[in-house]
């Protein structure tokens, strides 16, 4: 099946997915999480054509205000169908669901004017390829077979700029803190009312993105002490890594397209090659540092915030890493990700 | 460096830094530099210097963070000139040996320096006319017609321009 990922998905729906502001949840369909290139498999609540900052926080405030929450996707239906376009004229597979909150109708009515193309009503679905709905029409698809992910604003496709969820998360840490607390002070407390099932409490992590980016500049310049990269083939046309992190000018130049602050200030970088792009990034430190930050970002959407993982993905790129990972590959043993991992681990 | 009176031709207020005024002066010879202490220092010192008032704004700005300009007298210092360093296309001994190459826009006409340690080396002039930039005569080193078409091409595409030669 994912030699065929992304046949059916109009290339007008992957550029605007890597140019348009969306509130989504990102969702796992059996197993699988990418719908074509790097952009995941999702349900939108709203796509915006611009989302300045006092939109944002106009979407913000919506959300908390109407209460939308990420879906249980057992309390919904799915179905495979061959959706016409009436703007684009255009067929598209998607996997329509009912059943979703009424928040989430309220939200879609309160932005439908004046933020870009907009449907009549909230559609909830979700884009998939022709494999999935093939695969969905043949063998059907069980609740636990679909796994929405926390809600989020992404600045294109993959790249989140809020995560409502992580600071639901630290509220409801906060509280069942407190809960434990008073109820060690013997007063009877009450669970709160939640629409939502209580979220697992995971491990506090120890992980921290500052540090780890002094990792990666430690592992691939010596902090950049050396910064001579040999050419690289490929998809990189026999550009060198630039920088003390070692990023790739095509790495780069995608970064800057996906994020509208590095584009409005740093945009002439989209047109810059090899060594020019080389001494540009040596004359902004500051761009530099802040296209590293947003790729760990990035990266860390992906595969979560594990240092070996991060660190293979720095060298092999986010689709290398989902192939490493579909073929099992040892990426704890990689020399790039123990390298990394080391560093990490000796760094403060 | 030193300077004594009979150099200067003009001082203007250029703004302050860290709480202590700046001050741009002019020498007799058309070379700008910027003057003032910074955090931690006794003495003034030459914070920036250029042939240029307006890129040695620039380089003011980019070295101290925390300037804060004044409302300039000269024109050339005005909010209108905008000023953006293209030295990213020299090559590597070019810079090593202090070259640089800057753009200087204002009222529809772009200037392109290129200077060694802060000097003016070469200058052309170019007119936005009609939706394109338009140059006269373009007269540098050949050693720098890279970065000057690498500058160029920077500027036409910001402006969605195209490029004329010859007025």
């Amino acid at each position: 099946m994912s030699d065929k990922k992304g046949v059916g998905v109009p290339s007008d729906y992957k550029k605007e997915a890597h140019n348009k502001f969306d509130v989504l949840w990102k969702v796992k369909i059996k197993g699988r999480k990418l719908l074509a290139d790097d952009i995941p498999l999702h349900c939108s609540l709203r796509v915006f054509d611009d989302l300045p900052k006092e939109d944002m926080n106009k979407v913000k405030e919506k959300i908390e205000e109407f209460g939308v929450h990420t879906p249980d996707s057992k309390k919904l239906t799915f179905k495979p169908i061959i959706f016409h376009s009436k703007q684009t004229h255009r067929d598209y597979y998607m996997l329509k669901i009912s059943g979703m909150d009424g928040a989430c109708d309220k939200f879609f009515e309160y932005f439908k004017k004046d933020y870009g193309f907009s449907h009549p009503k909230f559609m909830a679905h979700i884009t998939i390829d022709k494999a999935l709905y093939d695969d969905i029409n043949k063998d059907g698809l069980k609740p636990d077979e679909i796994e929405f992910d926390d809600l989020t604003i992404e600045e294109g496709a993959g790249n989140t700029i809020h995560d409502f969820e992580n600071l639901e998360k630290g509220f409801k840490h906060v509280g069942a803190a407190l809960g434990i607390a008073t109820s060690l002070a013997g007063s009877p407390t009450q669970t709160p009312k939640m629409d939502k099932p209580p979220m697992q409490t995971k491990p506090q992590s120890q992980y921290n993105s500052k540090r780890m980016l002094a990792s990666i500049a430690d592992v691939e310049s010596s902090k950049g002490k050396n910064e001579n990269y040999p050419a690289v083939g490929g998809i990189h046309h026999g550009e060198s890594a630039v920088g003390r992190y070692g990023l790739m000018p095509n790495t780069i130049r995608e970064t800057v397209h996906m994020n509208r602050d590095l584009k409005s200030k740093y945009g002439k970088a989209l047109n810059l090659k090899g060594d020019d792009m080389r001494r540009y990034i040596h004359d902004n430190p500051d761009f530099e540092n802040a296209v590293a930050e947003h790729h760990l970002k990035r990266l860390e959407h992906h595969f979560g915030q594990n240092p070996s993982k991060l660190g293979y993905a720095w060298l092999e790129g986010i689709r290398g890493t989902y192939n490493a990972e579909k073929h099992k590959k040892d990426i704890e043993n990689h020399w790039h990700a123990k390298k990394i991992r080391d560093a990490y681990n000796r760094e403060k | 460096m030193e300077l004594t009176p009979n150099e200067i031709d003009v001082v203007e207020d250029a703004g302050m830094l860290d709480g202590n005024p700046v001050k741009l002066i002019r020498t007799k010879g058309g070379f700008w530099i910027a003057c003032g202490k910074p955090r931690g220092k006794y003495k003034d010192e030459a914070l920036s210097a250029g042939s240029h008032p307006a890129i040695v704004k620039y380089n003011l700005e980019r070295a101290f963070p925390s300037f804060q300009p004044a409302m300039m007298k000269s024109e050339l210092l005005s909010e209108n000139v905008k000023v953006e360093k293209h030295s990213h296309f020299l090559s590597d001994s070019l810079r090593k040996s202090g070259h640089d190459i800057y753009s200087v826009e204002s009222s529809g006409k772009i200037e392109f320096q290129i200077t060694k340690q802060n000097a003016k080396v070469y200058s052309v002039e170019s007119e936005i006319k009609d939706g394109a930039l338009v140059f006269g005569e373009i007269n540098v080193g050949k050693e720098f017609t890279r970065a000057l078409a690498g500058a160029t091409s920077e500027k036409v595409l910001e402006h969605k321009m195209k490029i004329k030669i010859g007025k």
